[in-house]
């Protein structure tokens, strides 16, 4: 797994973790059921501190995408993958709505908006 | 397996008055087992003396010290077979070899590690065979973090433990640590004035300034708490007294170190707003504390 | 107990010098027996050369407590004496056991002293034996009793210095205690009393009861003291 941590982007450190670990499980670069590092092992090779590790591995699990089991490790939850299209779908939904907000109040036909989302979708290869 | 108590330290209302008038006051802060807090502050703020209070070199006025869950001053024979110490400047006989400080040093602990010595000794490039005042500061200081992790220690103070070492030697340090605590059995208090070592590693800090508890903490929650704010000077005036921490002004401006939840003070626009780090906190938190004297 | 023993054991070791310059002092009575047996020869004077024998290892011997505490004086407030595992009274019993052994050191060199001034000055070792009960003893008890009055003034003063004085200090006030007790006394009386008294010790069956009664009292006086002494230093 592909952890790169930067020290200056303005993202707290334990925020880039949880973003680079979601993604890793959604784009399935994380399998079900694969551990993620050991706590201390991933805070010593990334030189940050065991908590800020800790803290980010916690919102994971409480988010449901990892388990956290005592004395083994931390765990990909089988449902992971899953429960991250479901935000992923609440998201779009959202973003749909306000786009559809948006282009009636601008007088914007449906058609137009379909050709729209069309062409951004073919152009993000 | 002995099982670890959950705090690896526990200072509650530590005091000491000097005569000379300086006073560490009420100092209170826990390190919990497994982690590596940074103790911070200016020269002469008063972690030297917390140090000695914890291994019982001066008298306490009040308080209480535990370590390890066994107290510092009625257990302390059991308590310094389980600590391991490291100071700025070697303790040993400078006559003494390498060689010679290990059946010294073997001698003073019921537990003894020598392949664990010996490995750290390979690791850290030392020769048996030289003399204590033939090794360079590193290297002292190394000789004496060897000692202390060979005698199944589960508390390593570390006095200043990098001031007159140089950035890739004060590095080496921060990496040997991390991989001290990386079994979570071993805890570490970290006292320095060199904080950008703790950037990296630290767990938590425990900041003392004016023999005061400023903060004790997680690091991220410490720099988390604080934002530099970066303004004109029209703006300063037209503040309230409290809004910032510390202010350091100068010809064109001023930087301002200010609580994160006081930020809406300030109008948005006229601002720019930057993480701080712990050098900025304690810099801005004794302006005008310079041990250089007033400037 | 083994806190004590960890003590004794870092006294010890800093004591034990490693390096070959350190035996150096401990050569010079040796040398001295040499010297000294050498102008016996010619002169004849064995009794005065035994003195000065005798006095050069108890000379030489005080470096060894010395050296004990000089080593925590200079190591920056006796650091490591706060790292080991062993607590204030503790140490400062450890290193009273440190001068049986010293005691015997010093009883050890004065009998080889001894017997090389013999070899040189008269080529056997005749009159050794009664020397060494004499001499041996003697020194050996008095080197216990300068340490047991030094001990507490070294705890309570940690400094090289101080410590110095305090030994200068010791020969002053022996000095003025016989200057005044001669005073006050008349010499008769004191000579008689130095006689009966030498006389009395050279038995034996006297002797040995009464010093090591003598030094068990002191110890009884000076152990306790530098407890508190040490107890109360803040490094």
């Amino acid at each position: 797994m592909k952890l790169i941590i930067s020290s200056v982007s303005g993202e707290p450190i334990y925020e880039q973790i949880k973003d680079q670990i979601r993604a890793a499980v959604l784009s399935g670069e994380l399998a079900a059921g694969e551990a993620l590092p050991s706590l201390r092992k991933l805070a010593k090779e990334l030189r940050i501190s065991v908590l800020t590790v800790t803290r980010a591995y916690n919102e994971l699990a409480d988010e449901g995408i990892v388990e956290n089991i005592q004395g083994k490790g931390t765990f990909v939850m089988s449902q992971g993958t899953e429960l991250m299209k479901r935000r992923a779908r609440t998201r779009i939904q959202r973003i749909f709505d306000e786009t559809c907000t948006a282009a009636k109040a601008a007088d914007i036909p449906l058609l137009d908006l379909m050709a729209m989302l069309e062409a951004s979708y073919k152009d993000q290869s | 397996m002995t099982t670890t108590p959950p705090m690896a330290l526990s200072v509650t209302g530590a005091t000491k008055h000097y005569d000379s008038g300086f006073t560490l006051e009420d100092v209170t802060f826990d390190l919990p087992a497994g982690y590596i807090m940074g103790l911070i502050g200016p020269n002469g703020a008063g972690k030297s003396t917390l140090i000695k209070l914890i291994l019982n070199m001066i008298r306490r006025d009040a308080g209480q010290i535990q370590v390890l869950g066994l107290d510092a001053i009625a257990d302390e024979e059991a308590v310094k077979e389980q600590l391991g110490v490291v100071f700025d400047t070697s303790y040993f006989v400078d006559t003494w070899s390498v060689d010679k400080v290990e059946r010294v040093m073997r001698g003073m602990y019921r537990t003894w590690r020598h392949e664990a010595f010996d490995g750290h000794l390979r690791r850290f490039g030392l020769d048996r065979g030289k003399k204590v005042k033939e090794l360079s500061r590193g290297m002292q200081m190394k000789l004496m973090l060897a000692v202390a992790l060979s005698h199944d220690a589960r508390l390593l103070i570390l006095d200043e433990p990098t001031s007159g070492l140089d950035v890739l030697a004060r590095d080496e340090l921060m990496d040997i640590l991390a991989a001290t605590i990386e079994d979570g059995e071993r805890s570490i208090l970290f006292s320095t004035h060199i904080t950008a070592d703790l950037e990296r590693a630290a767990d938590f800090i425990t900041y003392i300034t004016r023999g005061e508890l400023y903060f004790t903490g997680p690091k991220d929650e410490f720099e988390d708490s604080f934002r530099i704010v970066k303004a004109g000077l029209d703006l300063l005036d037209r503040l309230p007294a409290k809004a910032c921490v510390g202010v350091h002004h100068y010809s064109t401006g001023f930087d301002a170190l200010v609580r994160s939840e006081n930020l809406p003070i300030f109008p948005a626009d006229q601002i720019v707003v930057e993480p701080a780090s712990i050098d900025d906190i304690i810099r801005l938190t004794n302006v005008g504390q310079s041990s250089l004297g007033e400037v | 107990m083994r806190a004590v023993l960890v003590s004794f054991r870092l006294d010890m070791a800093r004591i034990t010098v490693s390096s070959a310059s350190g035996f150096v002092p401990f050569l010079l009575p040796l040398l001295f027996a040499v010297i000294f047996g050498l102008a016996g020869r010619t002169s004849g004077a064995a009794d005065f050369a035994t003195g000065g024998v005798v006095g050069s290892v108890f000379g030489v011997g005080t470096i060894l407590p010395i050296s004990a505490f000089s080593y925590e004086w200079l190591e920056q407030h006796g650091r490591m004496n706060g790292i080991i595992p062993a607590d204030r009274t503790h140490q400062v019993i450890g290193r009273y056991l440190t001068l049986p052994v010293f005691a015997a050191i010093i009883i050890a060199e004065t009998t080889l002293a001894l017997a090389i001034l013999h070899l040189t000055a008269h080529g056997n070792l005749n009159g050794l034996a009664q020397a060494l009960t004499t001499s041996v003893l003697g020194s050996t008890w008095s080197f216990m009793v300068f340490e047991l009055v030094l001990f507490p003034l070294f705890y309570r003063w940690n400094d090289m210095r101080k410590a110095l004085l305090c030994v200068a200090a010791f020969f002053v006030g022996v000095a003025v205690l016989v200057t005044v007790t001669l005073y006050l006394v008349p010499e008769d009386a004191f000579n008689a009393f130095g006689d009966a008294v030498a006389q009395a010790m050279a038995n034996p069956a006297v002797g040995i009861p009464a010093g090591l009664g003598v030094l068990v009292v002191m110890t009884a006086v000076s152990l306790p003291v530098s407890i508190v002494c040490r107890r109360r230093k803040e490094f």
